[in-house]
């Protein structure tokens, strides 16, 4: 008689700020508000055009790609952060027009205002049930 | 009518006294003690009774409730209105702002403004209880000179500015302090020192950030038209500017959003009838020492980008073309989070009258602002004699 083990599932470290698909092999993307009316894009997703005031904005996924409108290295460990120091805290100018704020751990070293950046996301621990908890993170982007 | 015009009709409001409690490092200070000290200082430096005060407005940020209630009743308990003002570090700023307005409509003759905070030490904003952290907390987004770090570094990419122009900020902001005896920091400091301490958010060091303090402080705002039964030399509060910064897409945004100081900068200015060139002494919110760059471009007392050049190169400093921060600023004063913005008026108060000693500013200064930021807006003042 063997024990069925529960399946280990993917599941965000906090809701809201992007998908992972069920199909496997699909990549996890970043989402945001898309206005109907004047086309702006809002990370992390709201209600309200915050451009032109349209209410009911429609989620919609963002390609992952920007480039680097600045950064800092963070040499100061905040107590209770799952990050540790040394880091970058950076904001992408997505390619749609809004912004990202993230942390870069790979290659923070090469940093240069400006550079391409893109998305990748990976877990950073287990749950209390085994599941893995993922969160978004931004690198250069890979030639 | 728009603000401009109706700030215009108000009645003239001036201040006629300022105290403080020397500021601290973080310890057994009552709050009590503090508040009764910087409200008796402030009375005395008016000339004043408890018993003139027709209305308080009380800047704190943590333990707010109750706060101006029990800090005024140390001293009186005469039924007057107190309201509790919290605007993070722009607290007290906010406090004589509402204070300014109350008066300026006709409302009240005389009125007390305190600001007071005891704090506990080290960073504000780590994580204590997961279970309320949001994701850019549990990511280590929210490190505390992070926004400054950010549009410093850009600072860097576009201007040229370099690490050591942002630690004269401090260099300077100590020197300053030395000469103030309600200032926490009481030595100077080296370049060196300040560069070499231990990175925070690069290019911000740890003697770059202004640190947690206990203090009070405390101001009696009045009428002009009543300010003869004061011996407190009044000082006009000329103008005023508070906002929010407005949405753009990308930018750093939040407390050090590029162009913010910068609008608000130009209201104050124009409903003062003052423009950048006058300023004869200047306080400006240098929580970190970008703060203080940026806020002397926006301000106008040099081209945008040339901001850490002119503290470089002096012109900032006691003597120079627009002295900023004389008594040692956030940095040297050390920062009670809801007192600080009421210190920065006293000491304009001191250098319009000619009363600040070793950090007087040469030349009879007659126009002064202060510039003062918290999570959720900033608040600008013009001063006038």
């Amino acid at each position: 008689m063997t024990e069925a083990k529960a399946e280990k599932k993917q599941v965000p470290l906090r809701r809201g700020l992007f998908r992972i698909p069920e199909e496997p092999g699909a990549k996890p993307y970043l989402i945001a508000s898309k206005c109907g009316n004047c086309g702006k894009y809002f990370f992390p997703t709201r209600a309200i055009c915050l451009n032109c005031g349209k209410r009911e904005l429609e989620e919609v996924a963002l390609g992952g790609k920007g480039k680097l409108y600045t950064y800092t290295i963070a040499q100061q460990q905040l107590p209770g952060a799952l990050i540790k120091v040394p880091y970058a805290i950076a904001g992408i100018a997505m390619d749609e027009g809004c912004q990202v704020h993230t942390v870069v751990t790979e290659d923070w070293e090469s940093l240069d205002i400006d550079m391409d950046m893109e998305v990748y996301f990976e877990k950073i621990r287990e749950d209390a049930e085994g599941n893995e908890q993922i969160v978004y993170k931004f690198r250069p982007t890979k030639k | 009518m728009g603000t401009l015009e109706a700030w215009r009709n108000m009645r003239e409001v001036c201040i006629v006294g300022v105290g403080l409690h020397e500021f601290m490092k973080p310890g057994d200070s009552s709050v009590a003690k503090m508040g009764r000290t910087a409200i008796l200082a402030a009375l005395d430096d008016a000339g004043a009774e408890f018993k003139d005060i027709e209305a308080g407005f009380s800047g704190r940020v943590q333990d707010v409730t109750g706060t101006g209630q029990f800090v005024f009743g140390e001293v009186g308990q005469t039924g007057i209105l107190i309201d509790n003002v919290e605007k993070a570090c722009a607290s007290a700023s906010t406090a004589v702002r509402m204070a300014a307005w109350v008066i300026g409509a006709g409302l009240y003759d005389v009125v007390l403004c305190t600001g007071v905070e005891k704090m506990s030490r080290g960073l504000l904003g780590g994580v204590y209880d997961e279970s309320k952290a949001n994701y850019a907390q549990l990511m280590g987004m929210i490190l505390m000179p992070g926004e400054y770090a950010m549009r410093a570094r850009r600072h860097m990419s576009e201007y040229g500015t370099t690490r050591e122009m942002f630690a004269q900020v401090s260099v300077k902001n100590h020197k300053n302090s030395a000469l103030n005896p309600y200032a926490r920091y009481q030595q100077e400091m080296t370049l060196e020192e300040i560069v070499n301490s231990r990175i925070i958010a690069d290019p911000v060091t740890l003697y770059q950030c202004s640190n947690n303090s206990d203090g009070a402080t405390a101001a009696v705002v009045c009428a002009k038209e009543v300010a003869h039964r004061f011996r407190g030399k009044p000082i006009t509060i000329a103008g005023w500017a508070s906002g929010t910064p407005e949405y753009s897409p990308v930018g750093v945004g939040g407390d050090v959003a590029e162009g913010f100081i910068a609008r608000l900068g130009r209201e104050a200015y124009e409903r003062a009838g003052v423009g950048p060139e006058d300023i004869a002494a200047c306080q400006v919110h240098d929580a970190f020492t970008p703060g203080e760059v940026f806020a002397v471009e926006e301000l106008g007392f040099c081209p945008l980008g040339e901001g850490a050049r002119f503290i470089w190169e002096g012109k900032a400093d006691i003597g120079g073309e627009h002295p900023v921060n004389t008594d040692g600023g956030l940095l040297g004063r050390g920062h009670p989070i809801g007192a600080t913005g009421i210190a920065q008026i006293a000491e304009i108060v001191h250098q319009l009258r000619g009363e600040a000693g070793p950090r007087q500013v040469p030349g009879d200064p007659k126009v002064g602002l202060t510039h003062n930021v918290g999570v959720g807006g900033c608040n600008i003042l013009i001063f006038t004699k």
